[in-house]
């Protein structure tokens, strides 16, 4: 058949449901997926709820995970960048949620790790491409804005989701600040030798830095996953 | 306990930050070891967790109904005026096989599963004189990400006849100027078939609908490269995007 036949036949477009699916996030699927049975906190969380309603394609799904992740999302965005390209960067991150959701599977991640991960990649994405005409983007994460560890959670923060950066933020109070400072920018993609420049101390003391600090946060996580 | 060098090899995993020979290394000792992969696994959890950890500030106001709006526009159904032809691949041939036509069309995603979403009872025989699939259980062949497009994936979707092939892409970041993808089909000798130019929209999607002489059997790998614009190549000069075997 003929393109020109074929579109003489078109009603209009469509495939099957379930045929458009694929692999989640690639990135860190070094390990088998995880099983469901394995996580300690029950189906009623959250994110899980919402995870099956943004398949299902229910109404207002993208607004529940919005309301639910947007803080997160936000404050790691403007580590990173100035308020308008950090805006940008969130709505990216929001529309790759909607258009991709049907990769979501729940069998092998939570929807905020999933969304987290879209976002840490969609972030590391803009600053390596900024980094390659600084001229024109001289952006720099800033390790300086974080907001303090003590205090009440905002009134726009899940309480569920509080909860967990409090136990991170007590986890992550044994590493030293130049610990904490050499993880992030890893965490955003940076490389060792890109992090020495930086901040101006050798490579291998980077290499050191990352490797403990990374060594540390997992013993003091413990068991606890607190995105899973 | 793993020993202090293997600990190294994880943080390294986690960091992103392992030399090839080191990969090798560390995916070889996991293999033999399930639980040294669990600890692999978690270390890069905890890395992941930093992002609880940058705080949880106020976005702006109005940002989320920007999101709503583009995300979650009122459904409609998807027409097509005509068939849109967005363009004729650069035709070449590689070996013996050739590549009759191919009709590029590119949509969104969310568009496309709205679509899906309003048809939904009548699937089966539309999606079928969609792309002439006739098969109740089409042919379905995954192209993962290459390094520099991890995030991309694509499938090939196909029936028993596998003279068209729908090729859904999702992940794929936009070209770079002046560029576009190129689809690529691999027979048994390695000779590569010219099989469609195409881009991606701004969410990295494509769906490419590949009319071909020869039943897509025939051949062996699928790939998609990144080539310059405005030129027929005879073969692949680009990088790698997405790279996939057809199933033995």
């Amino acid at each position: 058949m003929t393109g020109a036949a074929l579109a003489a036949e078109l009603p209009g477009l469509a495939v099957p449901r379930g045929l458009v699916v694929g692999p989640v996030d690639r990135r860190g699927t070094l390990a088998p997926a995880r099983m469901t049975s394995e996580r300690s906190e029950p189906s009623e969380r959250p994110d899980a709820m919402l995870g099956r309603r943004l398949v299902r394609n229910e109404p207002d799904a993208l607004g529940g995970v919005y309301d639910l992740l947007s803080p997160t999302v936000w404050s790691m965005a403007r580590r990173a960048f100035p308020h308008a390209v950090a805006e940008d960067v969130v709505q990216d991150v929001f529309m790759q949620v909607w258009t991709r959701r049907h990769q979501f599977d729940e069998s092998r991640g939570t929807l905020a790790a999933w969304v987290l991960r879209i976002a840490r990649n969609r972030i590391t994405d803009t600053i390596r491409a900024a980094s390659a005409r600084p001229q024109l983007y001289p952006y720099e994460v800033d390790l300086d804005a974080r907001q303090p560890a003590d205090g009440e959670p905002a009134p726009w923060e899940h309480a569920w989701l509080a909860e967990r950066r409090q136990k991170l933020r007590q986890a992550i109070g044994g590493l030293s600040q130049s610990e904490q400072d050499v993880l992030w920018l890893a965490y955003f993609g940076y490389t060792q030798s890109e992090i020495s420049t930086r901040l101006d101390v050798p490579l291998g003391t980077v290499k050191t830095r990352t490797r403990a600090g990374l060594r540390k946060l997992r013993e003091r996580l413990g068991d606890q996953d607190l995105l899973g | 306990m793993a020993s202090p060098d293997i600990n190294d090899l994880i943080s390294g995993y986690a960091l992103d930050d392992l030399t090839e020979a080191e990969a090798r290394e560390l995916e070889a000792v996991l293999a033999r070891d399930p639980a040294l992969r669990r600890e692999a696994e978690a270390v890069h959890q905890a890395l992941e967790t930093l992002a609880l950890d940058a705080g949880a500030q106020a976005p702006p106001p109005g940002l989320r109904d920007r999101v709503m709006a583009v995300a979650e526009p009122p459904r409609r159904r998807l027409q097509l005026p005509s068939w849109p032809v967005l363009g004729f691949a650069g035709m070449s041939t590689v070996g013996a096989a050739a590549v009759a036509a191919v009709i590029v069309l590119t949509l969104r995603i969310g568009d496309l599963q709205q679509t899906v979403d309003d048809m939904q009872d009548e699937l089966s025989a539309q999606s079928a004189a969609l792309v002439g699939i006739h098969a109740e259980q089409p042919h379905i062949v995954t192209l993962h990400g290459m390094p520099g497009a991890d995030d991309a994936w694509a499938q090939l979707i196909f029936d028993d006849a596998g003279s068209e092939v729908m090729l859904v892409v999702d992940g794929l970041h936009a070209p770079r100027d002046q560029h576009v993808y190129h689809f690529w089909m691999v027979d048994e000798s390695g000779d590569r078939v010219s099989g469609a130019n195409f881009s991606t929209d701004h969410s990295g999607s494509a769906v490419v609908l590949v009319v071909s002489d020869y039943p897509v059997h025939v051949f062996h790998a699928f790939e998609v490269t990144e080539e310059p614009m405005h030129e027929t190549p005879s073969g692949p000069t680009g990088r790698p995007m997405l790279h996939g075997t057809m199933p033995q």
